[in-house]
């Protein structure tokens, strides 16, 4: 048997008992029936090296992207670090003579264990739910039938002529026979790559230091709060008003009559106010108001509007000064001037 | 192994006798080779066949071709309605000696290793009852003497499906006492090409030769019983026969015998073929020949003009 083989022998696994090269056994009926045993329960174990062997790979798979997903969410909920049960690190510390009471390990990968140790079970059991050397028939057709009939013989303890006849049939298409094809190679080729994949996203993200749902920090600048509250001068007009937007234009015209006092004469005539003529700074009378743009400082001319506001506080205190002007049917100042 | 015989050797010289009475019996039958092949079955099954096919299809050739290729007493029965059944299993009669009378049992034909009953429906049920009861019990009591069948013994009976006036229908309790029901079928052209040129050129009979003894006829029944079988195998010949009675197609289904004749059948075909166990082929092949005059339809099924073998067909699937 090849239970003296290194355990990934699996390629050219016999389990048809004795060697090739051997020279044919002088068998009795045990014998023979011992030998198909023996060779049935080393199909049963190459079955689970098959199983294990993939359980493995798509345990680390799964163990990798669930570390990774884990670190690049980075959930609320999840402790950065996971201590260690005292159940644990008290014989390994007492083994390798350290205090291990403190040793934690980080979350995401504790997470990752259980998901990988849960997909571990469900893929060994997904391969061993079906009866093993039906497994191993399936993958050798020349044994398709006679394989699982000489197990349920040799189970049967079936020492017959026929059934002895069968073992020695069997045994001999064992010879032929391999357990190689019960792992799948291509599946387990692809699943290698997703894993070099996969490590390699995890280093990228260890040194970028992503989190797609980091929180951002919540720490307040109160003084500038303050600041902002405190301040009475000039604002940002965008920041008072809004985003700025488009208006539409208004498409709506009216007539609007006003009776002047000033010129002692009828109204005789539509007139459209203000008068381009008189809106005029060389008007002399000044009756005519002069429309103006009406804007606000940006934050980074705030200087400037306070100087502004200074010099009108000024210009107002002088003219309050220099007496009160009376005001003409115009409505225009009659400034110390 | 060296104190024992060869197994290996002593089964595959028998293999490759049986292969070669085959050979020999199809000297003389053309064709029909899934039916040869069935009569060998039911031979080395230990079992008993019923052949139903139109007259002139080589039935009674082809049974008595397969006693002479072997060393079988054989013995012919034309089953006719005035046939009683001291006819075909014996009687006392009185014989004088020179100084008393005394009874003596007269063996009838069913005294052989292989009987032949021919159109078996147009015996009248008594005889047809004494016929079945002494290939089932393999044994004949007349005046309170009980007389041991020869061994091996089979029985081949043969029917007309056509021509059904004065003819008296199996029952089902006694077809069920048949292993294999064999459906011979008219040859292709080819064949039935060949079979005129045989039998009209030449000589008159086809020679054959013997190359299986009684005792070697009784080691491969032994061996067959000895096949393994795998219980999934096993399982589903037992599943196709309990589907029998649940199917709607079918009034009353197939018998537990039914089961036991299936898989012993499938092991002597996997014999056959050579194997040493069963595969799901031998169980498929041989679904038909031991189920069809096992159940009897239902008649609405009947109205739609399905056959047993269609719905052994559907089981199948």
């Amino acid at each position: 048997m090849t239970d003296d083989r290194p355990e990934d022998s699996e390629s050219d696994t016999d389990v048809s008992g004795p060697s090739r090269s051997d020279p044919a056994p002088t068998t009795t009926g045990d014998d023979s029936r011992e030998q198909m045993a023996d060779a049935i329960a080393e199909i049963r174990r190459e079955g689970w090296k098959a199983a294990i062997t993939t359980g493995i790979v798509d345990a680390a798979v799964a163990f990798l992207l669930a570390n990774l997903v884990v670190v690049i969410l980075e959930p609320g909920w999840m402790p950065a670090r996971v201590a260690v049960p005292a159940s644990v690190t008290g014989p390994l510390g007492d083994a390798v003579g350290a205090d291990l009471s403190a040793a934690a390990v980080p979350g995401s990968a504790t997470a990752a264990v259980v998901v990988a140790a849960a997909t571990f079970a469900t893929v060994v059991w997904w391969h061993v739910r079906k009866p093993l050397v039906e497994q191993f028939e399936s993958v050798n057709p020349a044994l398709s039938e006679k394989l699982r009939t000489a197990r349920d013989a040799v189970e049967a303890d079936a020492d017959s002529r026929m059934a002895r006849r069968l073992y020695e049939d069997v045994l001999a298409d064992l010879r032929e026979s391999s357990a190689f094809a019960l792992v799948n190679v291509g599946r387990l080729g692809a699943m290698t790559i997703v894993i070099v994949a996969l490590s390699l996203a995890t280093l990228q993200v260890a040194v970028l230091d992503l989190a797609l749902l980091e929180q951002p920090n919540a720490t307040t600048d109160v003084d500038g709060e303050e600041r902002r509250q405190n301040y009475t001068g000039l604002l940002d007009g965008e920041e008072v008003l809004g985003d700025r937007e488009e208006v539409s234009a208004g498409e709506e015209n009216k007539t609007a009559e006003i009776e002047s006092t000033g010129g002692g004469r009828d109204v005789d005539e539509d007139r459209t106010f203000p008068e381009r003529e008189q809106t005029g700074g060389s008007s002399g009378g000044g009756s005519g108001v002069d429309s103006q743009q009406a804007e606000f400082a940006a934050p980074d001319q705030v200087e400037d509007a306070e100087l502004v506001r200074e010099y009108n506080q000024q210009i107002r205190d002088q003219d309050q000064a220099g007496g009160t002007g009376g005001t003409d049917g115009d409505g225009d100042s009659n400034g110390g001037n | 192994m060296q104190d024992e015989p060869d197994i290996a050797d002593d089964v595959e010289a028998l293999q490759a006798k049986v292969a070669t009475a085959r050979e020999e019996v199809g000297k003389r039958i053309v064709g029909q080779k899934d039916v040869l092949e069935q009569l060998f079955v039911c031979i080395l099954a230990d079992g008993n066949a019923l052949l139903e096919s139109n007259p002139g299809l080589g039935k009674t050739t082809m049974v008595r071709t397969v006693a002479e290729v072997t060393d079988l007493s054989f013995s012919r029965v034309q089953n006719t309605p005035d046939l009683m059944p001291s006819d075909i299993t014996g009687t006392e009669i009185i014989r004088e000696t020179e100084d008393s009378r005394e009874f003596v049992f007269e063996k009838g034909p069913i005294f052989a290793n292989v009987v032949l009953a021919d159109e078996i429906n147009r015996a009248t049920p008594k005889t047809q009852a004494a016929l079945l009861e002494a290939m089932q019990e393999r044994q004949v009591t007349a005046g309170g003497e009980t007389y041991d069948l020869p061994e091996p013994f089979f029985v081949l009976a043969t029917q007309n499906p056509i021509d059904q006036g004065g003819t008296y229908a199996l029952p089902e309790a006694q077809t069920d006492r048949f292993m294999l029901k064999l459906v011979v079928d008219y040859p292709g052209g080819d064949e039935e090409r060949d079979i005129v040129d045989l039998y009209t050129s030449g000589s008159r009979t086809v020679p054959v030769e013997r190359v299986l003894t009684t005792a070697e006829i009784q080691e491969v029944q032994d061996l067959v019983r000895e096949i393994p079988i795998a219980e999934d195998l096993r399982d589903r010949a037992i599943e196709l026969v309990r589907a029998t009675r649940e199917n709607e197609a079918i009034e009353f289904g197939a018998s537990p015998r039914a089961s036991m004749a299936l898989v012993v059948a499938s092991k002597a075909r996997a014999f056959l073929h050579g194997r040493n166990h069963v595969s799901e082929d031998d169980i498929e092949a041989l679904a038909a020949p031991v189920l069809r005059h096992r159940i009897i339809l239902d008649f609405r099924a009947e109205r739609d003009g399905q056959t047993p073998d269609d719905v052994i067909e559907t089981l199948l699937e």
